[in-house]
């Protein structure tokens, strides 16, 4: 199975601005009517990849982490790990089902990986 | 070296003002490994400082307890009198630190191990995680 890149991820510290801010100049479609209030960002396009803004904790820099689509997070957890990866957010079941990692690479730079829940 | 030391030497080699603030900034700067390290010591403390500060983690961990819990955001959100945000900040903190899972989509768990954890206990526990986190993770950045 290859492993796209699903969506991104803009952690904010004022995600309503960020919300604002990318709406009114891309005009994307930001949709929080989930169990998370995810803010969930529609480009509008079926071109590249849609994304989202999680809330940032106050000491946090605003930043942008890339969703990586697998089929087994546990295995690729272990996978990362065995690469050098530190886990940051270990294997967690969304309210929706999806299932999510975050981990942080050896060069210090955050991502995630998702399964997508069956639908 | 302090600043005004470096500009006074820096004028007698008749150096111009912007080289000057060059050499001065440079040696501010110098220290990328202490500067990390900063950095790192900076977002501990105020994870721990939320921690201290901040009752909603307890609060969702006894939430998660209840027969009626649902893991929805905006339900617990409700529940506790504050908004989403609030609600999804510290749920990703308490995961960062290893005090709650989320192993199927309608179940939290508490990973405290404590049934009737007092605030005493769980800042205990709370901080414990929030050392260890610190230790394991290293001078990197780690927001989520």
């Amino acid at each position: 199975m290859a492993n796209p890149v699903l969506q991104f991820q803009i952690l904010s510290k004022t995600p309503d601005e960020t919300a604002r801010f990318y709406s009114s100049l891309f005009d994307w479609k930001i949709d929080a009517g989930n169990p998370m209030g995810y803010r969930q960002i529609s480009t509008g396009s079926k071109e590249g990849i849609q994304g989202g803004i999680w809330p940032a904790p106050p000491q946090a820099p605003n930043f942008v982490q890339l969703f990586v689509g697998v089929d087994d997070v546990k295995a690729f957890v272990k996978k990362a790990e065995g690469l050098g990866a530190k886990q940051i957010i270990p294997p967690t079941i969304l309210p929706e089902g999806d299932e999510m990692a975050v981990l942080l690479d050896p060069q210090g730079m955050s991502f995630a990986v998702w399964r997508r829940a069956m639908k | 070296m302090p600043s005004n030391r470096i500009g006074a030497w820096a004028k007698k080699l008749g150096m111009g003002a912007e080289e000057i603030t060059f050499y001065v900034a440079a040696e501010s700067a110098s220290n990328a490994v202490a500067y990390a390290q900063q950095e790192q010591l900076r977002h501990w403390t105020a994870e721990a400082a939320s921690i201290i500060q901040e009752p909603i983690h307890l609060q969702i961990l006894e939430l998660s307890r209840r027969p009626n819990f649902r893991a929805d955001c905006r339900w617990i959100a409700g529940q506790l009198n504050v908004n989403v945000d609030e609600v999804n900040i510290a749920f990703s903190r308490l995961l960062r630190l290893r005090l709650i899972s989320a192993i199927d989509q309608n179940t939290w768990t508490d990973l405290t191990g404590i049934p009737q954890i007092t605030d005493r206990e769980f800042l205990g526990i709370a901080l414990a995680r929030v050392r260890e986190s610190a230790f394991e993770l290293g001078p990197k950045d780690f927001a989520k």
